[in-house]
């Protein structure tokens, strides 16, 4: 029973139902726990390299911290308790809570994107949009299209740039290069609007109709499925349990 | 209907135009054609309608782009407007000109996979399928390959091999050798040649030299009307003649090397007159590309003319563009090139000749003292190579030095001078002899067995 | 409502939503060297950008769901080359595509001049902003900071989004690659 196999759908509502009732909770030790217990559900029922999840983690600390900082001094007028002042501004207990409640979130958001983006595969997400979620074919093999479209863009791109130099473009740093960046998305787009056409033609041509299909990679729903949304629950309840006593 | 037994056809037009919308002439005007069984070739210049009619037999249009049909179109017997979509492709497969840009999933399985959920074939029969499909066609071995990864040549192979799973009686194919080198071309045309005995095919191609007596029929549009329909007769590839020139004072260039993940290339050199007409050839994937994009590089009196040559525009008119970087006056080459109405459009917007003139109007103006092509043959008809002939000739008559990369051989004639690349190693310089050195050329892909 | 549309017209989204995602993707990463220093407003400015697919999709494809289906798809993808806040931006991705949307549905799908291409803007920054005051806890801060906040981010969405999507798509237009899609035809019909 791990994340990995756990059916993405499932997956992707169990943590956007938690991420929701988060956003009602102004304590900070619900976010904590949350956090926490996120933490740990990831240790026992997945396998995840830490490093990456470092890595991703790195520039939401960044923004929980903006965030700290920001309710801090932008802080509402409350009641209670001064406790220091901060760029002339008084600042209570209460401001103090909700800036750490705030800043916690971000954080718990954050473990629990992580705990979806880093167990799933995003082929088998869509699949499964596709048999649980009664997505449309016509729309889910267009993602296809377009997540194998990605390095078509990137080789595109960079002949671009390549041609552009050649051109006289001045184009020796990497400041350089962003500079330029917003001439080449008309180019870019042009081309890629004219691939469109054509992959949208070769599909019909293989008969692809868009009407609802069986599929050979079938992702199933099982009963650890609902185990894992189980727990995930419990962790959001006994978190809310937490912060409200 | 008919009482009396015939054979299927696949198409039966009668009198049959067709024309885009908000267009005042038609593409196609009062064709009659019925293709029945067999093997049929398909030509015509840019604009003679063989793409249309194309897309009208694998019922991709008018659908999808509300042209206008008149005149009879029946397809398996019925009228083409009683199918629907998707519906004749159980029975046609199609596979198109560029390989880029007719795969929807990543690897070769997936992709087979997506032909047969499109069939609504049994989930238990699909992986049965695939393993013979990929064994009958000699391709195991790309099973779990990603698309993305294979060569143009490969990716032809894996869109006929998705064609046929779906076991369809016929197979049309619209330009499908356009980007594939000689020795690959050959090699697929026999491969086809093997593996289609029992399928009737259609093919369009502007140059049927290469598929040798491959087809037995042929059909030739001009202006949208049938001008031959006939016995396939056996043609040999345009001819070019050598451009002949007074050689100017020689100057000599050094490529670096160039050192990629998975490839090597070599440093060369190469002395370069005025009035050359030098031609590189090699196979695809032997660093030719590469080599030119190095020696764009490293030389600023190089101009570089990409294979699409839209990526070399930076503005968003033919004025700004032919003034770009510089202010010399545009006015006598803009008209010199014919592009005297088209100074407010669009540079995207020009027609694939138009675009390869803009450009070489940007690299006179820039001084460029060679000009060179990345492959400027590649799914050209007949016309516009002329024209990319004349232009050639004109540049290296004026002085210039003119240089392309190709796997042409038949407009490879036009040079003065060759060299050629092999595994990212260039030799040369070569006089027009190496035409008599069979060894030569087939150490390096460029000579196929006459057939 | 998928019936009617050409599947060129889907898979045209698609690949709008892919040149999209990877320049939402530099954005939030533009935005999150700001966001350390100055706190979340620093996205606010350029929020626009991330409303513009709904903007340009709609005014090219004109058929209803245009704006809302490429926002979704865009976040998807996003999520797909590696947005590591995954299944949020999806999330997001829903609820600004349904403010543009709602300004086409308003003009009942007949409308896409500047005025309703900035509406949409405009849309998608309320539905986007009433989003981050629920989740971001917007309720903590003082109503001037939020006042400013949805100030910045509404004439981003105009701006950015409804005239900037509007300019691209006519440029792109000029091209000649929108050959064969709604823009184009109505573009000669009125002249």
């Amino acid at each position: 029973m791990t994340f990995h196999e756990m059916n993405p759908t499932i997956k992707f509502l169990t943590v956007t139902c938690l991420m929701f009732g988060l956003a009602f909770m102004y304590n900070p030790w619900t976010p904590l726990v949350v956090f926490l217990g996120t933490l740990a559900l990831q240790t026992l029922f997945s396998a995840v390299s830490w490093r990456r999840w470092g890595l991703f983690m790195i520039p939401f600390l960044l923004t929980a911290l903006g965030t700290l900082w920001t309710s801090l001094v932008f802080g509402k007028q409350t009641s209670g308790d001064v406790m220091f002042k901060l760029f002339g501004n008084d600042v209570t207990d209460e401001n103090v809570r909700l800036a750490a409640t705030l800043s916690l979130r971000v954080l718990a958001f954050t473990a629990l994107s992580l705990l979806f983006t880093l167990t799933t595969d995003p082929k088998r997400f869509v699949y499964s949009l596709m048999q649980q979620g009664k997505l449309s074919p016509k729309i889910a093999y267009s993602v296809f299209v377009g997540f194998r479209f990605f390095p078509i863009l990137k080789n595109e791109l960079m002949q671009l740039y390549e041609t552009h130099a050649l051109r006289g473009v001045r184009l020796e740093t990497r400041l350089d290069h962003i500079r330029h960046a917003p001439k080449l998305i008309i180019p870019l787009l042009a081309g890629s609007i004219r691939q469109a056409e054509r992959i949208a033609f070769s599909m019909e041509a293989r008969g692809f109709t868009g009407e609802p299909r069986a599929t050979y990679e079938v992702v199933a729903v099982t009963r650890n499925d609902f185990l894992l949304a189980s727990l995930l629950f419990l962790l959001f309840g006994v978190s809310t349990w937490v912060g409200v006593r | 209907m008919p009482s009396r037994v015939k054979a299927v056809s696949m198409v039966d037009a009668e009198y049959l135009s067709f024309r885009y919308p908000d267009k005042t002439s038609d593409v196609l005007t009062n064709l009659t054609l019925r293709l029945t069984k067999g093997r049929t070739l398909i030509t015509g210049a840019s604009g003679s309608g063989k793409s249309t009619l194309f897309c009208l037999m694998n019922r991709l249009y008018p659908d999808n782009c509300d042209g206008i049909v008149t005149g009879r179109l029946h397809l398996f017997d019925r009228s083409y407007d009683t199918y629907e979509a998707g519906e004749v492709n159980r029975r046609v497969g199609t596979v198109f000109q560029d390989p880029d840009s007719q795969f929807v999933m990543q690897t070769v399985e997936e992709e087979l996979i997506f032909t047969l959920e499109n069939f609504a074939v049994a989930r238990d029969e699909m992986m049965d399928r695939v393993t013979q499909m990929l064994e009958a066609l000699q391709l195991t071995d790309y099973r779990h390959r990603n698309i993305h990864d294979l060569s143009g040549g490969e990716k032809q192979q894996v869109a006929v091999a998705c064609a046929l799973i779906g076991r369809p009686e016929w197979l049309l194919l619209d330009e499908p050798l356009a980007h594939l080198d000689p020795e690959t071309a050959h090699y697929f045309v026999r491969w086809l040649d093997d593996i289609a005995e029992t399928i009737n095919i259609v093919v369009i191609e502007h140059r049927p030299y290469i598929w040798g007596d491959f087809f037995d029929r042929q059909v030739k549009l001009v202006n949208g009307r049938i001008d031959y329909d006939g016995p396939f007769i056996v043609r040999p590839d345009y001819v070019f003649s050598p451009i002949r020139t007074e050689r100017g004072k020689e100057f000599l260039f050094h490529i670096p090397k160039c050192e990629r993940k998975t490839f090597h290339l070599a440093a060369s050199k190469m002395k370069v007159a005025k009035g050359d007409l030098i031609a590189v050839l090699g196979r695809n994937g032997s660093g030719k590309s590469t080599w030119l994009r190095s020696l764009a590089r490293e030389y600023h009196e190089v101009g570089l003319v990409p294979q699409s040559p839209a990526h070399l525009f930076v503005t968003s008119d033919v004025t700004h563009e032919l003034s770009y970087g510089h202010n010399r006056p545009i006015e006598d080459i803009l008209m010199r090139l014919g592009l005297g109405s088209m100074r407010d459009h669009h540079p995207l917007s020009l027609s694939h000749g138009q675009k390869r003139r803009l450009a070489i109007g940007v690299m006179m103006l820039s001084n460029k003292r060679l000009i060179a092509f990345d492959e400027p043959t590649a799914g050209q008809d007949e016309v516009s190579l002329r024209a990319l002939y004349d232009l050639m000739a004109e540049r290296v008559r004026a002085g210039h030095t003119v240089l392309f990369v190709t796997h042409d051989l038949s407009f490879a004639r036009i040079a003065n001078t060759y060299y050629l690349m092999c595994d990212g190693n260039l030799s040369g310089p070569y006089d027009p002899s190496l035409w008599d050195d069979p060894g030569l050329l087939r150490s390096h892909g460029l000579l196929m067995e006459e057939s | 409502m998928l019936k009617s549309w050409k599947l060129k017209e889907i898979v045209l989204l698609s690949i709008l939503s892919v040149v999209f995602a990877v320049v939402y993707l530099a954005f939030v990463h533009i935005g999150n060297l700001w966001a350390g220093l100055i706190g979340p407003i620093a996205y606010e400015w350029i929020f626009g950008i991330w409303f513009i697919v709904s903007i340009i999709a709609a005014y090219i494809i004109r058929r209803p769901g245009a704006a809302f289906l490429s926002e979704v798809l865009a976040a998807t993808i996003e999520m797909m080359i590696g947005n590591a806040i995954g299944p949020r931006i999806i999330l997001v991705g829903i609820i600004q595509g349904l403010g543009a949307e709602a300004a086409f549905a308003l003009t009942g799908y007949r409308r896409y001049d500047l005025w309703v291409l900035m509406l949409a803007g405009f849309g998608a920054a309320v539905t986007s902003f009433a989003y981050t005051y629920v989740m971001g806890g917007l309720t903590a801060l003082s109503p001037t900071y939020v006042a400013t906040m949805f100030a910045l981010r509404a004439t981003s969405g105009m701006l950015i989004a409804g005239l900037g999507g509007k300019l691209l798509s006519d440029l792109l237009l000029r091209t000649g690659a929108l050959e064969g899609y709604a823009l184009a035809r109505q573009g000669r019909i009125h002249g």
